[in-house]
């Protein structure tokens, strides 16, 4: 082996090596300081919608005795309006469905709305749907709303969530601990 | 599709040919860490599960962030330990992709060893999970990112009725039971690894599973002096309530989170699926159609003694040796023709040349070289180049030294060499490719087993040894074959022409055991 080839052959080595090593924390911006975000995420438990019709007496004789109910309620997963306003600007508008096959699971919101660092009027509801003749179960608002400023910073989330009542939206501050 | 898959894989085998000549250059074709790509990702395995033991007993769920940074503050063992494992993680990823690389450009994806082929991906893709769940663990900014990112893609699946996502957005501390699960995951999928690699090398014969001595403590070295001189240190902390700024990303593991942020995660699917369809795809895409298919081997059995040598040469365990049903005593080689890749090894290793590829058996490759002598008529101070068809000697013409082409340097009979010698050339030279860079694994071997060590079916005593030399080229050396040829050719001249003979007779004989392995293996 000569020299010339032990050499190249060391050094082509441990340029590979350091190459290979400084690969695993290779400095990447994943969002520069003008970004920030708006994000929603809460979650909304037994939202169900009854419609009530009294059975005839007809009707409830043909179901098992365990099965009559006078009242003749069915449920169903509520379905909510989400609606979101920067500075008097609708930036979301969506109905929010609730998942599972049977439409039986919690609603949950998780959306992430971008905006530049700076201080905005902020306006999130979340309103059911509610068709003729329909109620939602006890408990649960039918509207859940938060308005009011918002200051960001570069790369800050604001973070609005429910709040420990159940029965309204709240900023958590950015950067705050939960 | 069949045609882009072609252009990939020239281009390929052309770029690796390139790499190869570069690196025997400078390692030799015996160091050559290309070669041993495979061989270094168990290395890679075995360093990773050595070092990760290490650190899984620093390692609290509790405090994943804060357990870490104990781990680089221990200036004894603790930071160095952890770079090493970091920065092995990254060799295992692209040593195995370079031996995929390899394997593609090779055409080593169809027919029996379809089997290695999806078990590999299988491994690279657990491979690769394992290393996301390791970065997750340190819980710093990284792990922030590779989490949310994961969360994001599952979250557009039918799968979950509520988005995992919820569990980053930093309203409440996320749950220990996460790191638990993530814990479980990467310390449970290494003993996926080592199932799959069990399937991934099980139509193997004798897996060749470490690299040479000098290139596996080389290796483990360098990793391990790179960890001591130039440690990873610690991230900030993963801060759920602000967005990832600046972040020291793992290239090897998180080479497409930048671009999968800036789209919808259904692309992010749709690449996925492409890449893995297609790579999946791959061993029928590369499958000749069934008229160009090299057919298996088929054993001739009134030829065939039980001498079981093909039994004990096939690279791929796909020879059986079964009781005789023809009236003769004892056993005979029976091929199982799923198991076959068709490499032609085994026609080399049978003196009565009673087992091959159809058309590619001894007796074939002896009226093959009769042909060949009557349309070159190589001369007594000419050197005839049998060269196997992979490697450097196809393509080129030598000065004075026609080229009879092999299949495989493995497959080709000693009564090859023998005809030619004894039919006067000056020289053969056997061109094969570096051993470890053999597409059919051991056919260089075992060529010079035959040629040097009297393994069956041996060059004859007989035969005079300076008119055959054994010399290696990988496909990009036609260059320093050509100048081998030519040095062989001068010591040729000056020890005088050959002699040829009038009557060539081979004879054919072999070795049968006393105690048969059918015996053994019954
Ligand atoms: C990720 C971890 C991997 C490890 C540890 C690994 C290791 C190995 C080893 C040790 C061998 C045997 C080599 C020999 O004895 O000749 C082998 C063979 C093979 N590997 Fe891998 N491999 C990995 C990934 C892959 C991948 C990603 C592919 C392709 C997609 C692949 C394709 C193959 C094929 C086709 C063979 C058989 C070669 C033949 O039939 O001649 N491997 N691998
Ligand atoms: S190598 Fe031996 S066992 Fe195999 S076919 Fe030839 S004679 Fe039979
Ligand atoms: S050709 Fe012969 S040596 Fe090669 S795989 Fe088939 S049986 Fe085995």
């Amino acid at each position: 082996m000569n020299t010339a080839r032990v050499i190249g052959g060391s050094a082509l080595a441990v340029l590979l090596t350091g190459a290979l090593s400084w690969t695993s924390r290779v400095p990447v911006t994943f969002t520069e300081p003008d970004q920030a975000l708006l994000r929603l995420s809460w979650r909304l438990t037994d939202a169900v919608l009854e419609s009530c019709r009294p059975p005839s007496e007809e009707e409830l004789a043909k179901l098992p005795v365990h099965m009559r109910d006078p009242r003749g309620c069915t449920g169903r997963g509520a379905s909510f309006v989400l609606r979101v306003l920067v500075d008097g600007t609708e930036v979301a508008l969506d109905t929010v469905r609730a998942p599972g096959a049977r439409a039986d699971r919690p609603l949950t919101v998780l959306r992430d709305l971008p905006l530049a660092p700076g201080s905005y009027d902020v306006d999130v509801a979340f309103t059911a749907i509610l068709p003729e003749g329909a109620r939602l179960s006890p408990g649960v608002p039918p509207e859940v709303v938060w308005s009011g400023p918002v200051r960001l910073r570069g790369r800050d989330v604001a973070l609005v969530g429910l709040a420990p009542s159940g029965r309204a939206l709240e900023l958590r501050r950015p950067g705050t601990a939960p | 599709m069949r045609r882009l898959i072609g252009v990939a894989r020239r281009l390929t085998r052309a770029g690796l040919a390139r790499l190869d000549r570069a690196f025997n250059g400078l390692y030799t074709a015996r160091f050559n860490p290309i070669y041993h790509s495979g061989a270094l990702v168990v290395v890679s395995l075995v360093v990773l599960l050595v070092s990760g033991l290490y650190l899984l007993l620093f390692y609290r769920i509790g405090a994943p962030y804060a357990s870490v940074e104990g781990l680089a503050d221990q200036a004894w063992a603790g930071r160095w330990i952890r770079s090493l494992h970091r920065y092995v993680s990254d060799l295992a990823i692209v040593a195995a992709l370079v031996h995929a690389l390899r394997m593609f450009a090779q055409g080593r994806s169809w027919g029996p060893r379809a089997l290695a082929w999806v078990s590999g991906l299988a491994l690279l893709f657990v491979l690769y999970v394992c290393g996301w769940t390791g970065y997750v663990m340190v819980w710093d900014a990284q792990a922030h990112v590779l989490a949310a990112e994961g969360a994001r893609l599952f979250d557009v699946l039918p799968i979950f009725s509520e988005p995992i996502g919820r569990a980053f957005v930093g309203d409440q501390p996320v749950p220990a039971a996460f790191f638990f699960l993530n814990l479980f995951a990467h310390v449970a999928l290494p003993v996926g690894v080592a199932l799959i690699l069990w399937i991934h090398v099980s139509r193997l014969a004798r897996t060749y599973l470490l690299p040479p001595r000098p290139l596996l403590w080389m290796t483990v070295g360098l990793f391990t002096a790179v960890a001591v001189l130039w440690p990873v240190g610690m991230d900030a902390p993963a801060d759920l309530r602000r967005l990832p700024g600046v972040v020291s990303l793992d290239i090897a593991y998180g080479f497409w989170v930048p671009w999968a942020r800036t789209v919808h995660p259904a692309w992010v699917w749709a690449a996925f699926l492409v890449v893995a369809g297609l790579t999946l795809a791959v061993p029928l895409l590369q499958r000749p159609r069934p008229e160009k298919r090299p057919p298996p081997s088929v054993v001739e059995e009134r030829f065939c003694t039980g001498c079981e040598q093909c039994y004990h040469d096939c690279p791929y365990e796909a020879i059986r040796m079964v009781p005789r049903t023809d009236g003769r005593e004892g056993w005979v080689a029976r091929v199982e023709p799923t198991k076959c890749v068709s490499c032609g090894i085994c026609a080399g290793s049978c003196a009565p040349m009673g087992v091959g590829p159809p058309e590619r058996t001894g007796r074939d490759q002896l009226a093959g070289v009769r042909d060949f002598l009557d349309r070159e008529r190589p001369g007594p101070e000419d050197v005839v180049v049998v060269g196997c068809t992979q490697g450097a000697a196809v393509g080129p013409r030598f000065a004075g030294a026609p080229v009879l082409p092999v299949s495989c340097a493995g497959s080709l009979h000693t009564s090859v060499l023998e005809y030619l010698v004894r039919a006067g050339v000056g020289g053969v030279l056997v061109a094969s490719c570096p051993s470890r860079d053999c597409w059919n694994r051991e056919g260089v071997i075992w060529l010079h087993a035959r040629v040097n060590d009297g393994r069956e079916a041996e060059l004859r005593s007989r035969v005079d040894r300076r008119r055959v030399r054994l010399a290696h080229a990988a496909e990009g050396e036609a260059d320093r074959l050509a100048a081998e040829v030519r040095s062989y050719r001068a010591e040729v001249l000056l020890m005088g022409g050959g002699e040829g003979e009038e009557r060539i007779e081979i004879d054919t004989l072999c070795e049968v055991p006393v105690v048969s392995i059918g015996e053994v293996t019954k």
